[in-house]
């Protein structure tokens, strides 16, 4: 079974923000059974942009990713901070940007800069249920879309450009192409077909996590 | 030695896969990389020096090392050392020779990429003689590395100095080497290395020879065949680690 969520498009306004337009619309998203609504990426390639300085952060808490899906532009970094109780060792063996962390403690944050485009996933060493993807784009003109698929991505430079739709649970992103105006507001509707995922991966060294033990409370 | 060498290129053929720190790609150089922190090895090496000096003194020598990472930056290790040694004289043996331990530090960031191509560790030890209750060796390096693309050059300058009773001995150990990518984590190259007697008596000695390094899980290797310049006939040598 499908569920389609499916918003009303915005209509075109004519608004000036710089020497750039905008790119709104929305992602209608085709979610199959059981597939945990998640975050959806929007963003317009085909120019470049210096990455800022302040880095984007993923926080560890209760052995998990928040947020699980950014965006960084090209040259950015991304910190992750633990804000558990225990260690965790984030690591990538994506070829793009393969890295490993090490493992540090409660307070303590650790970060990477990403200078390559594409597609990382992120995982701790020592909790097999952690997972985050972070996509690393030539600028900074991206959005999340809200509950309703509804996004705006501002200060778009004129042209025509490439709009993509992304989401972790998607096998591909979709995309559109998009005339941006000075001034204007250029309307796009994106459509993404997600599936069941559960981003099962190996540890750092190629290996199955090992099983963690779990003792009932009988036991003590 | 001949024998495992061919063994690890054989496993190299048939594994290949993840890489991680704490591995030097030469047979003889230290590296520049270390434990990723929090993180420990079982570091081994085995190396030969085959017929030396005049009388043809034939040494095989095992360290063994739990390295343990303090920091992003820091790793210490607390190695044990054996030794068999034939001069020739009717009195070969194997027997323990040192203990101790060295620090490893390297100021840039662990990550190669956010370093740049530029990296350097410094290393200092401090070993006890086991059979000598007095003497004490104490041993140090400075290595730099540059990489470019699949190519990743290494200097390493070091020196050790032992201090016993009514003498001692030191030594300068400079060396280099070139290793260059071949696919994934398997790299070719050729290194240099000598050992050159500043103070006391023994051998200096200067070997150049083809090396070999891979990368596999938790494994890391690299094997090198060094050809003697002079003072000896070869001096082949097998590092590996293992991370816990």
């Amino acid at each position: 079974m499908k569920l389609l969520a499916i918003v009303a498009v915005l209509g075109t306004a004519s608004i000036a923000w710089g020497d750039g337009g905008s790119v709104r619309g929305t992602v209608e998203v085709s979610r199959a059974k059981d597939v945990p609504a998640g975050p959806v990426l929007v963003y317009v390639v085909g120019f470049t942009e210096k990455a800022p300085a302040q880095p984007v952060v993923i926080k560890q808490v209760g052995k998990q990713f928040i947020p699980d899906l950014v965006a960084v532009a090209a040259g950015g970094s991304v910190t992750f901070p633990n804000g558990d109780p225990f260690l965790h060792n984030v690591f990538s063996q994506t070829s793009e940007r393969a890295f490993d962390l090490g493992s540090y403690r409660q307070g303590e944050t650790r970060g990477r800069t990403f200078p390559k485009l594409g597609v990382i996933d992120v995982y701790c060493n020592l909790h097999p249920e952690m997972s985050a993807t972070i996509v690393v784009l030539p600028n900074t003109r991206f959005a999340t879309a809200d509950a309703n698929g509804a996004f705006e991505i501002k200060d778009v430079p004129p042209g025509t450009w490439t709009v993509f739709a992304f989401s972790r649970h998607a096998a591909q992103p979709s995309k559109a192409s998009v005339t941006v105006t000075r001034g204007a507001a250029a309307e796009v509707v994106l459509h993404l077909d997600e599936v069941q995922r559960d981003f099962a991966h190996r540890n750092k060294y190629g290996e199955t996590y090992r099983p963690t033990a779990t003792y009932p409370p009988s036991s003590f | 030695m001949h024998r495992v060498l061919a063994l690890t290129v054989l496993a190299v053929l048939v594994t290949g896969g993840a890489a991680h720190g704490g591995r030097t790609h030469f047979g003889w150089l230290y590296g520049t990389e270390l434990v990723p922190e929090n993180g420990t090895e079982v570091e081994t090496w085995i190396l030969e020096e085959n017929k030396k000096g005049d009388n043809k003194r034939d040494e095989t020598a095992f360290w063994w090392s739990p390295v343990f990472s303090l920091t992003q930056h820091l790793e210490i290790a607390i190695p044990i050392e054996a030794a068999f040694e034939d001069e020739h004289d009717g009195d070969a043996r194997v027997h323990f020779t040192r203990w101790g331990a060295e620090a490893r530090y390297r100021p840039q960031s662990p990550d190669p990429i956010d370093a740049g191509p530029f990296a350097t560790v410094v290393r200092g030890g401090a070993k006890r003689i086991i059979e000598d209750r007095a003497g004490v060796r104490f041993e140090a390096d400075l290595v730099a590395s540059y990489t470019s693309g699949r190519v990743f050059a290494e200097v390493d300058l070091g020196g050790i100095t032992e201090r016993v009773p009514g003498g001692g001995e030191t030594e300068f150990r400079p060396s280099a080497g070139v290793s260059v990518l071949v696919v994934r984590d398997f790299r070719l190259g050729v290194e240099s290395y000598g050992e050159l007697i500043v103070e006391g008596g023994g051998t200096s000695w200067l070997v150049v020879g083809p090396t070999m390094s891979v990368t596999s899980g938790r494994f890391w290797g690299a094997a090198t065949l060094g050809i003697g310049l002079f003072g000896l006939r070869d001096a082949p040598r097998l590092t590996f680690g293992v991370a816990l």
